[in-house]
């Protein structure tokens, strides 16, 4: 455990930092390492830079920003989904377990058609996300407890009832204009961010993320299920609230200013496990640097690859499926099975 | 006059209207090794669900170390009683050396992680129970002999002075279940713990009689107990036959060094023609 950490953790922040620094290089306008570097060093220290003003501009204002909210979005989904591989037992959940998703997504359709594409999107998104997760927190405590069981069968009743809400909205919004933008919003894109937005929505996001850290090891002795736990001196209804409301922060954060971009939360943390072992302790930061690093790449792919964005959610299966079954096969599933 | 390590006062449980018990009162000293002996659906998990404090008695209380349970926090509690469960299969893939270190878990704050004094403790246990050497082994891949053996380690790394097990050996083979046993009654000579187990087997209590441990125990039959006391008192063809409605015999010989074992012998279903 302990030469774990300094040869392991260097190394897994790099990762997503140089994905951030490559896209920065890439898409319609080529930049060079060079003006890169030295926009960045404007930025930070103010001085000027002497690179072309409209790629400057590019670089700090479009790819910068979008960069950074890729990586926070990456992060949040495969940490929150990891958290929630643990608080449920089961290594086949995945973030939107308790109806975050569904949420987010009703709440984005119904500020599409009732505001257009303004920040009421967003703001919907993350609202509808925490209001679905805190019906499923309500309905699993039915009989006072947060049993596991219960907990699963308030996700899917509640991503059930916002499934037929957004379905309903689906069918009476302007098919010419409202239901292609839905429809879009949902595949998951980052697109639409503006730097307004983005630092908005990484408080949420950041905050969950800091949460989820904190309680990482936690997590492990959760994942022993409720009455070991508890036995174990883990006060169990607190800690599981604690980590469903900062998960919910995460991913809330996250599907508000992405849309609905799956694989992530469940393929990252599988990924980190069969690399390093399932101490929660290591899985939950480096599933937050595999996600960051991972989105960032796959949203790079989406605004290169063709003349229009690809939205996320297809090149997310696409990568990611081949991927995991490759690695499946290389480490044989780290001994799962 | 000591405290006694737990106290059970005029406890009684129930799931929804079904009542499993009603007024049980129950002592163990310091330094006992307690057996909860009765047949299935006696009402035994229930009575180890309490005094852990997992199940909510509706009347009565319980006494750990003279304190009331409902006053005590999860962690305090964790503190003074360690819960090994039976051995069960998990769905991700720890290690042995993680498994363990979780019995830190009381003295680990939920934002932060073990110590390397925590580490090191949790070493402690696994030489304790002579399990070193599955250190770095998945603990979901091993038997299930050896991931008993760890759970108990995950105890041990608690340091509370009371183990509560609910039947640890059913599932093991002769071999695996001498192993725990005797882990166990190490832990009671020489660690000076009091363990409280359930089981199923008259002869499990008779082993660790014969191996001169300070053996106590209940007998429990449809929630309520037939007879509490000493282990060799306990366990004879009388109480046996009235437990579990079976025909007994206890038998006795003599080991190698002289000692007077004792066995008891099943003869049948039914209540009649008891020997003893």
């Amino acid at each position: 455990m302990k030469k774990h950490f300094k040869t392991l953790y260097a190394p897994l922040f790099l990762i997503p930092l140089f994905c951030a620094l490559g896209t920065l290089l890439l898409g319609r306008i080529q930049v060079s390492p060079g003006d890169m570097l030295s926009v960045l060093q404007g930025l930070v220290f103010g001085t000027d830079t002497g690179v072309d003003p409209q790629t400057a501009l590019i670089i700090r204002e479009i790819r910068l920003p979008r960069a950074f909210i890729g990586l926070l979005v990456g992060a949040s989904l495969a940490a929150s989904g990891a958290a929630f591989q643990g608080l449920f037992c089961n290594p086949l959940v995945n973030s939107g377990i308790l109806g975050v998703s569904s949420g987010a997504g009703f709440g984005a359709a119904l500020a599409i058609i009732l505001f257009g594409r303004g920040n009421e999107v967003f703001a919907f998104a993350f609202l509808f996300g925490c209001l679905a997760v805190s019906m499923s927190y309500l309905v699993g405590k039915v009989y006072r407890t947060t049993s596991t069981v219960m907990l699963v069968l308030g996700g899917v009743v509640v991503s059930s009832i916002f499934s037929a809400l957004l379905s309903f909205l689906k069918y009476v919004a302007d098919p010419y204009d409202q239901l292609p933008a839905i429809t879009f919003w949902l595949m998951g894109s980052l697109a639409s961010i503006s730097s307004g937005v983005v630092f908005a929505a990484a408080i949420p996001m950041l905050i969950g993320l800091g949460g989820l850290w904190l309680f990482r090891w936690r997590l492990n002795v959760l994942s022993m299920g409720d009455q070991e736990a508890q036995a174990l001196g883990v006060n169990v209804p607190l800690t599981k609230g604690l980590i469903i409301a900062c998960a919910t922060l995460a991913t809330a954060g996250a599907v508000c200013i992405s849309g609905i971009i799956g694989w992530v939360g469940l393929i990252i943390p599988h990924i980190c496990r069969m690399l390093f072992g399932s101490d929660n302790k290591i899985i939950v930061p480096a599933s937050s640097c595999f996600g960051g690093a991972f989105l960032v790449i796959v949203d790079t792919i989406a605004r290169t690859l063709t003349g229009s964005e690809i939205p996320l959610g297809i090149i997310t299966a696409i990568l990611g499926g081949p991927f995991f079954i490759y690695l499946l096969k290389k480490t044989k599933g780290g001994g799962i099975g | 006059m000591t405290i006694p390590a737990i106290e059970v006062k005029a406890l009684g449980a129930a799931y929804g209207k079904s009542r499993v018990f009603d007024t049980l009162d129950l002592e163990v000293q310091q330094g006992q090794m307690f057996t909860l002996l009765g047949p299935n659906g006696c009402g035994k998990t229930t009575l180890l669900n309490c005094i852990l404090g997992l199940h909510k008695p509706q009347s009565g209380r319980v006494f750990v170390d003279g304190l009331a349970i409902e006053n005590l926090s999860p962690s305090e509690m964790a503190k003074k009683i360690a819960y090994v469960p039976q051995s069960h299969k998990k769905a991700f893939l720890f290690t042995v050396r993680e498994m363990v270190l979780m019995g830190r878990a009381p003295y680990t704050p939920s934002y932060s992680s073990p110590k390397a004094a925590d580490v090191e403790i949790a070493e402690e246990a696994l030489e304790a129970i002579g399990i070193q050497h599955l250190g770095d082994r998945p603990y979901a891949q091993l038997s299930g002999g050896e991931g008993q053996l760890v759970l108990l380690a995950r105890a041990l790394a608690q340091q509370s002075p009371v183990v509560v097990l609910d039947e640890p050996t059913s599932h093991l083979d002769s071999y695996n279940e001498l192993l725990v046993l005797d882990r166990l009654g190490e832990l009671v000579e020489k660690k000076n713990l009091t363990v409280i187990m359930t089981t199923h087997y008259p002869n499990q209590v008779l082993y660790l009689v014969n191996k001169g441990l300070p053996v106590f125990g209940a007998l429990m039959r449809e929630g309520k107990f037939l007879a509490l006391g000493a282990g060799e008192e306990l366990i004879c063809a009388e109480n046996i036959s009235a437990l579990y409605k079976v025909r007994s015999k206890l038998l006795e010989s003599v080991d190698e060094k002289g000692r007077t074992i004792k066995q008891i012998c099943f003869l049948g279903l039914g209540e009649g023609e008891n020997e003893s």
